[in-house]
């Protein structure tokens, strides 16, 4: 198919146009890779802060391609920089339909820091059910019967200390395990024993300190009762605001008291409009404690409506700076790998097409440029001159050329000697002429067939060290830099798996389409012998 | 009579190049008796080598498909024949030398283990030892000096000659049924092939078979008992060989026959050149050495003598050979004439004037004056250009284009033969013998005084070199050329040459009108290039058999 509009190109070219064409995972792939591309350069009119066309008093204004001061719609005098999400509020618009505006399809922009306010969440409220903290000490006599106690009405379902008091201790809702009732017998009968502890089924821990044999036996016996928060478990259950469990109900709601719920569900009605602290109510096995929990805005923030890639560290939207990335990182990538070829082709070809002294000269000054530290000029440079794009594509350029020159140096000194290259220095053919006509075409197949490798190769670079954060100017958006804020907040998955899929599809295609390349210049067949 | 060692019977083998299919054998039937030598002959693309290299199934697959026929050798058929059984009658029964020894012989392992590795795989009771012993034996028997040594040698350390002599000891060292030669001299100097002839009938034993391939006329009368013609993957003629050199029947052999170039043929060119005139080109004592350069800073330790003191001149409307074998600096005179080699000392003159290590730009101008055909038609033309850019680049260099482009292309073109529709063809898109018109168009476009013709019309198939050859002679008449014909093969120069110059290790050995130097050669290495010759037809070659 391309093959037919190739009509001009020499039967070498066709011919492995032709073969490309029939690989086809290299040419869907590059059919992607280009789609992505040229979705990725319209991305000022898919994903922007200000809206692709406003109408004010029929005139039309165009914000996207055209800046315009504040003073044009408001005739406030400002000549900054308008907020059209916050025009768009003004009665200006509000109260006159011929007035509006049209926005892009996801009205956010790359450098948009989003409000906190703005994000759309919806308002749940978690609750945390929880045992609160409670440890009560209990003196009892030799029938296990309480005599003395501190705190520990809580453990008994009971509201006053004293209704303890002569009550057996395995009582009410507290079941004493067996080996404390036999510690508390062998304390009792004078015996030596070591200090105790259990804890029974409720998660009670009972303790008992060492005892050392006395003159008599003791009269009383003080055990220790124990019982942190959450070691009976938490529960948790999510609310709507108008209090309505999302979930099944937990197990504890049903055993509380009906005060006590609505005293709970109150509180949760507050919780929706200011964080709310901890309160406790008596319940089943002592007091539990209610955590209320409305999720707030916190950047980076998790994928939600309207922002299915999650937010960053300053609340801007990942898939429009994933989007704007792509753009950076491609445009990137094309600018670098051409520049480099530029200057490895062009010293390539001079090196082996005049060889001798100009080659020689030539290796070695290679060798010294190459042996600079690249990452060390380039600090040292942004440093001095700021970090830009352009900077960074230019140093890198003029450090990545090396490996090209060689694969070129080495076709034009094969190329030189051939019979055609010769035939056209005898038809005296200038050297200029004879470097560009008849060698260059014919040794560009290393480096075509490079081409998607190189390309993939660049952006990897630029990912890198922007994640070093030694690349594009803080703020521009790109996937290294993404990748480095969620190398920060590391709970924050969607700063690390987006701009990584990002990364793995667009070098993926390009490998793909490099594969193809390759087996288009260089067909071995599958052909086979006995 | 006795019964054949292989029998092919209606073979046809296809390839499937691009979407099309091309039938390389065609129904192709031949017998080899024992003891016997069959010579296929035929130009190339006439599969010749295909059909023969089947009997191995040795074709590459896909493309290439055994479409029909069988092959029976001692009374099985080898092209249904399990791979294992196949594998033992491969080197051991039958066996295959290369024309080209230095890609057909590993270069990593010294050639004893090569030969020690034939033997035991076919033989593993052999012991290592003894397999060298019986490679060191072959190397001898194949005429290697000091075998016991040249055993551990690399192949890259062996001349053209020697390389094709480790073929042929490897090819006959397990004692085969059968050899299929394929061009196995082809790519070596005249005497080294009748040094080969030799050897092989020689080393052959009583009742060896050989399949001998080749393009060439006077090698088949010289080696082979029988002749098959092929043509387009048919045969076209079969017989004895002095029945077929002495009555062909078919009209390709006799075309065949006649163009083949021998030195008892007529020369085409007279010399009627009056001996006052100045000659076009003169070189005086031309030294082109090339400098061996060894170690770190690569100082010049030794030079390779290339051309050593050559003195010739050529004059106006003369065409002049330059007849040597490789290596012995032939082709290094002609470019250094062209300025393509630098030369240390001595004088080029070209119209009285020293244009000996003239740089670019004193160089240019005269460029138009001289021009070169090359060997290869195939390497020789850019493939990225259009012939029209090809024959028209070098005149808009000159500013030398009267008219437009593509009348001035179209009558070149014509002028060599081929359509003007054609101009806006590439190179690929001819056959050899087409290209090289082209190169020769490109050369004379330019108006030339003098053309160096370096082995021209070598690559080229006999029927082709004929036309060629005649094609060249007819523009040197009507646009008052001279040549200087560079070639390994006496016979083409003889015929079209007025004067000879005969050079071995970079001297001339003998110079003298062509017709006094083949008939009365002076000098002893001219009269051993002469008569290692193969001349077709000439029963006295026949007879060293």
């Amino acid at each position: 198919m391309i093959g037919r509009f190739a009509h001009f190109l020499d039967p070498n070219t066709r011919r492995r146009l032709r073969r490309f064409g029939n690989i086809k995972r290299a040419k869907w792939s590059l059919a992607l890779l280009l789609a992505i591309f040229v979705l990725s350069l319209f991305s000022n009119f898919i994903a922007n802060e200000k809206p692709l066309i406003v109408k004010v008093n029929d005139r039309l204004f165009f914000p996207v391609v055209k800046f315009y001061p504040d003073d044009a719609f408001t005739g406030s005098g400002l000549n900054t920089r308008p907020q059209y999400k916050d025009l768009e509020e003004l009665p200006l618009f509000r109260e006159n339909d011929e007035n509006w505006m049209l926005w892009p399809l996801i009205p956010f922009g790359p450098e948009e820091s989003l409000e906190a306010s703005r994000i759309d969440i919806d308002p749940i409220l978690t609750l945390t059910f929880s045992h609160a903290d409670q440890i009560a000490v209990v003196d009892v006599d030799s029938g296990l019967v309480i005599q003395r106690s501190r705190g520990a009405a809580g453990f008994y379902g009971e509201d006053y200390e004293h209704a303890l008091r002569r009550q057996p201790l395995g009582s009410g809702d507290v079941d004493a395990p067996e080996k404390i009732r036999e510690a508390v017998a062998q304390r009792f009968r004078n015996q030596a024993a070591p200090a105790v502890e259990e804890v029974n089924d409720d998660g009670i821990a009972f303790g008992l300190g060492a005892y050392e044999p006395k003159s008599r036996p003791p009269k009383l016996a003080r055990i220790s009762m124990e019982r942190r928060a959450g070691a009976n478990g938490t529960e948790k259950a999510v609310v709507t605001p108008e209090m309505e469990f999302l979930t099944d109900p937990p197990e504890i709601w049903e055993q509380l008291a009906e005060e006590s719920r609505n005293e709970i569900l109150s509180r949760a009605q507050e919780a929706l409009v200011v964080p709310q602290e901890n309160m406790n109510v008596s319940g089943p096995g002592g007091k539990i404690s209610v955590a209320f929990e409305r999720e707030t805005v916190e950047f980076p923030f998790r994928p939600v409506k309207h922002h299915a890639f999650g937010l960053d560290n300053s609340g801007r939207d990942v898939g429009v700076r994933i989007l704007y990335a792509t753009r950076t990182a491609l445009i990137f990538g094309l600018l670098l790998v051409v520049f480099t070829y530029v200057i490895g082709i062009g010293v390539g070809a001079i090196q082996g097409y005049f060889g001798g002294k100009t080659d020689m000269f030539g290796q070695r000054l290679t060798e010294i440029w190459e042996s600079m530290p690249f990452l060390l000029i380039m600090i040292l440079l942004s440093s001095i001159y700021g970090r830009s794009f352009f900077l960074l594509g230019f140093i890198y350029g003029i450090f990545n050329w090396i490996g090209i020159s060689y694969y070129m140096r080495a076709e034009f000194l094969r190329l030189r000697k051939q019979p055609f290259v010769e035939a056209a220095r005898v038809m005296g053919i200038g050297r200029w002429k004879i470097m560009f006509r008849h060698v260059l075409p014919n040794a560009l197949v290393p480096v075509i067939t490079f081409f998607p490798f190189a390309l993939v190769g660049a952006i990897f670079m630029l990912t890198a060290l922007d994640y070093l954060g030694f690349g594009l100017p803080p703020g521009t958006p790109s996937w290294g830099n993404l990748l480095d804020q969620g190398q920060v907040q590391s709970y924050a998955w969607w700063l690390t798996l987006y701009p990584s899929i990002a990364l793995f599809i667009v070098s993926l295609l390009g490998i793909f389409i490099g594969e193809g390349v390759r087996a288009a210049f260089d067909p071995r067949t599958d052909s086979k012998l006995e | 009579m006795a019964e054949p060692l292989l029998s092919v019977k209606n073979l046809t083998v296809a390839f499937d190049v691009e979407g099309s299919r091309i039938l390389a054998v065609d129904d192709v039937s031949f017998d080899v008796m024992p003891g016997e030598i069959v010579g296929v002959v035929g130009e190339s693309g006439s599969g010749k080598t295909v059909g023969a290299m089947s009997v191995l199934r040795l074709i590459p697959s896909p493309p290439g498909i055994v479409e029909t026929g069988e092959i029976l050798f001692e009374g099985k058929n080898l092209l249904t024949l399990p791979i294992k059984e196949m594998q033992r009658i491969r080197g051991r029964e039958i066996s295959v030398i290369f024309q080209e020894p230095m890609t057909a012989l590993s270069p990593l392992h010294v050639v004893g283990d090569q030969l020690a590795e034939v033997v035991r795989v076919h033989h593993p009771d052999v012991s290592k030892r003894e397999a060298w012993a019986r490679a060191v034996e072959w190397l001898d028997k194949v005429g290697i000096p000091d075998p016991e040594e040249r055993a551990k040698a690399y192949p890259f350390q062996f001349s053209g000659g020697m390389r094709q002599r480790v073929m042929i000891a490897m090819a006959l060292i397990l004692q085969p049924k059968l050899i299929i030669a394929d061009e196995p001299t082809t790519a070596l100097d005249v005497t080294l092939q009748a040094q080969i002839f030799e050897l092989i009938l020689k080393m052959k034993s009583e009742d060896t078979s050989i399949i001998f391939i080749t393009h060439d006329m006077g090698v088949i009368w010289e080696l082979a008992d029988r002749v098959l013609v092929m043509n387009e993957g048919k045969v076209v003629e079969r017989g004895d060989v002095e029945t077929l050199f002495s009555k062909p029947r078919e009209t390709y052999t006799r075309t065949l026959l006649e163009a083949v170039p021998r030195l008892t043929d007529e020369p085409i060119a007279s010399p009627d050149r009056s001996p006052e005139t100045e000659p076009l080109v003169e070189l005086k004592d031309l030294k082109t050495w090339f400098p061996v350069k060894r170690g770190v800073f690569a100082r010049t330790v030794d030079w390779v003598k290339a051309v050593d003191e050559v003195s010739l001149d050529i004059f106006p409307g003369e065409c002049l050979g330059l007849v040597g074998e490789s290596g012995s600096g032939k082709t290094t005179v002609g470019r250094s004439i062209l300025g393509l080699e630098t030369s240390q000392g001595g004088q080029i003159l070209f119209e009285g004037r020293d244009i000996r290590g003239l740089g670019y730009h004193a160089m240019r101008p005269l460029r138009r004056d001289l021009q070169m055909i090359f060997q290869d038609p195939y390497s020789s033309l850019n493939p990225r250009l259009t012939v029209l850019e090809i024959l028209t680049e070098g005149l808009m260099e000159h500013k030398m284009l009267k008219g437009a482009r593509r009348e001035v292309a179209a009558h070149w073109l014509e002028e060599v033969g081929l359509s003007a529709d054609t101009m806006n063809r590439y190179p690929h898109e001819f056959s050899g013998g087409q290209r090289q018109r082209i190169c020769v168009a490109r050369a004379v476009a330019l108006e030339p005084k003098f053309v160096v013709c370096d082995e021209a019309v070598s690559a080229l198939d006999v029927t082709i070199q004929a036309q060629v050859i005649d094609l060249l002679m007819d523009l040197k008449d009507k646009l008052g050329l001279s040549y200087l014909f560079i070639s390994h093969d006496l016979s083409v120069v003889k015929r079209i040459c007025d004067r000879t110059v005969v050079m071995r290790h970079g001297k001339a050995v003998e110079v003298g009108l062509t017709e006094d130097l083949v008939n009365h050669p002076q000098s002893e290495y001219t009269q051993k290039l002469i008569a290692a010759v193969p001349v077709p037809g000439d029963p006295s070659k026949r007879a060293r058999r």
